[in-house]
């Protein structure tokens, strides 16, 4: 079963690339084929102001989205060394949407659009630094769950009351989208507020994956071969509160992807950090996007939630890790 | 302006023919009943009308609600100084309205108009209830003339009302009826929308209407409800094609059935006339 990475990589892009194609095809305008391929080919303008500015920004959005949880995903259990590590079960997507919520209904985003994915940041920054310092010094699973499942009633509950103080009548009903996440009519604009500080986050993830090899062996043999643990540490937490919170607060709360990828990813690629972080950044944006397309696919009134989905996939399997792990403990 | 001439026009109201029994002090839970007080009642008749009044995005009356005391539309408000009728939108809040009946005081339900026929029947119930018939009969009249005063036009172009959060509202609402006072042949059957519903933006820009009728914000603050108008599909496709202009009516001029409709109605045909 175990391929060698490149061949993992290359299958993923290439499935990769077929989902995007696949994500421009679908939407709410039944849209056939043969049109989309003749307004490509500058026929019915319409269609390609469809694709460039509906469907292509939702797409892209889906691809460093999905990306950055993923990515997030295999570092914090790395870092953790915990399989069920995860920002949305850890608490960080939580305080990230209550970070994105603040500065969006305070009217900061108004203001300066910037304020909006600053806020998410600097909440996913907040959530993963509180769950840093909660689990200090155990591995034990429960208590991170624990922790996990405390600061995310704490964030959604803050989020709620949030929007229930607002004083704009609409906003008590957009709950709905930052606890359920959804990329519905987003555009370009999201697009630019969100993605630099994913991709920075993804850089910052991806060049602490070496240290996070050495820490695999251990924390001892890890100092011993040379690795700063405590810069380790801050490395992830900022790379994760900048791949995560941004994209919450653009798309809301979409649990689960982040720890389904790493334990995918994994089957295939080995477990070695430096090689599945990035296999776990692709392994998001397919998942992520095949959610996405999936909404659109579901009969609903308005459009399916993205995070159901995710979360439909993601908590059965959390499920089963739970069970495995009491398992090896008892 | 309006609410200047209508606030003058409380205070120097001649009292109505005493009909008994007149309700001396009349509370209102909902803002459309609100707005029936404003237009009808004696400013001294007004006991208390509801909060969300006071936001110029949703009531007509706002400025002229800030001097009436307001409610939170809860049962406990009205126990200490008891009006002598509450004024209740027909199916909203029926516990409060229960309660509030179990508590022995007289609570009246107006339901929501959804057509000019049933906005002129509204008007002079309420203008009945609150013993203001005068007032009411001349309210009444003014609406219903509405359609006689629509120019004849060879055509009549098509329009989507889309509310915040791509809401279109359907026949139960005085939607339809705003559209077609103005001229406007209304736009959500062609889209399948006739009992109303949630409209996609790519439905909308390909299906291009030649107006999009949309309310002038959700309300203060800020929603996410009012990102749906600024999406940049939106703007690239009125700079490229025209069609889909935009037309800008208060919502709460036309939500509720009361005179502020005959407002609403100027200003979309205002909007729409050939130039």
């Amino acid at each position: 079963m175990r391929q060698g990475p490149v061949f993992v990589a290359c299958v993923q892009a290439a499935l990769l690339g077929l989902a995007f194609c696949a994500s421009l095809l679908v939407g709410a305008a039944d849209i056939p084929l043969p049109a989309l391929l003749d307004a490509l080919r500058g026929g019915d303008a319409d269609v390609l102001l469809i694709l460039r500015e509906i469907r292509a920004p939702r797409a892209l959005l889906a691809l460093v989205i999905g990306a950055g949880l993923g990515m997030s995903g295999a570092a914090l259990q790395a870092l953790l060394r915990n399989p069920l590590a995860e920002p949305g079960v850890v608490g960080v997507s939580a305080t990230g949407a209550l970070g994105a919520v603040l500065a969006f209904y305070s009217g900061a985003s108004a203001r300066l659009a910037l304020a909006l994915p600053l806020g998410g940041l600097l909440g996913a920054l907040a959530g993963t630094l509180v769950i840093l310092r909660l689990t200090r010094g155990t591995g034990a699973s429960l208590a991170l769950i624990l922790a996990g499942v405390a600061l995310t009633t704490l964030a959604s509950a803050g989020t709620s009351l949030v929007l229930s103080l607002a004083p704009n009548p609409y906003a008590a009903y957009e709950i709905i989208f930052w606890l359920m996440g959804s990329l519905a009519d987003r555009s370009f604009t999201h697009f630019a507020l969100a993605a630099p500080f994913i991709a920075l986050g993804l850089l910052v993830l991806a060049r602490a994956a070496r240290d996070l090899d050495a820490l695999a062996l251990g924390e001892d043999t890890a100092r011993s071969l040379g690795v700063d643990i405590a810069r380790l540490k801050l490395r992830v937490v900022v790379g994760t509160a900048l791949a995560v919170g941004p994209g919450v607060a653009v798309a809301g709360f979409i649990g689960f992807v982040g720890l389904l990828v790493p334990h995918a990813v994994r089957a295939f690629a080995g477990a070695r950090p430096s090689l599945l972080l990035p296999q776990c950044a692709l392994g998001g944006a397919l998942v992520t996007l095949l959610a996405d397309i999936g909404c659109r696919l579901v009969p609903a009134n308005g459009e399916l939630k993205l995070g159901i989905l995710t979360a439909l996939l993601g908590a059965p399997f959390f499920l089963y890790l739970l069970t495995r792990e009491r398992g090896i403990r008892a | 302006m309006r609410t200047a001439v209508l606030w003058l026009a409380l205070i120097c109201a001649v009292p109505a023919a005493a009909q008994p029994p007149v309700p001396r002090r009349v509370a209102s839970i909902n803002l459309c009943t609100d707005a029936l007080l404003f237009e009808l009642a004696d400013a001294a008749q007004i006991a208390s009308v509801t909060r969300l009044s006071r936001d110029p995005a949703l009531s007509m009356h706002a400025a002229l609600a800030r001097h009436f005391p307001v409610n939170h539309g809860r049962a406990e408000e009205f126990i200490r100084h008891r009006p002598d009728l509450v004024l209740a939108g027909a199916g909203s809040a029926p516990m409060t309205q229960d309660l509030l009946r179990r508590l022995g005081l007289r609570v009246e339900a107006v339901p929501p108009p959804a057509t000019l026929a049933e906005v002129v029947h509204t008007v002079r119930k309420v203008g009945e209830l609150i013993g203001q018939r005068q007032r009411a009969e001349a309210l009444a009249a003014a609406l219903a003339a509405l359609p006689a005063s629509l120019p004849a036009a060879a055509r009549r172009p098509t329009a989507l009302i889309v509310q915040p959060g791509a809401y279109v509202p359907g026949p139960d609402t005085l939607g339809p009826s705003l559209l077609a006072l103005a001229g406007l042949t209304d736009f959500a059957p062609a889209l399948g929308l006739d009992a109303g519903g949630f409209v996609p933006l790519e439905t909308l820009v390909l299906a291009r209407p030649d107006y999009v009728v949309r309310g002038v914000s959700s309300g203060g603050g800020h929603a996410l409800a009012d990102d749906f108008h600024g999406h940049p599909a939106l703007a690239a496709m009125r700079h490229a094609r025209g069609g889909l202009v935009p037309v800008a009516v208060n919502d709460a001029a036309w939500a509720c059935g009361s005179g502020a409709l005959i407002g609403a109605v100027a200003a979309l045909r205002t909007a729409v006339a050939p130039r």
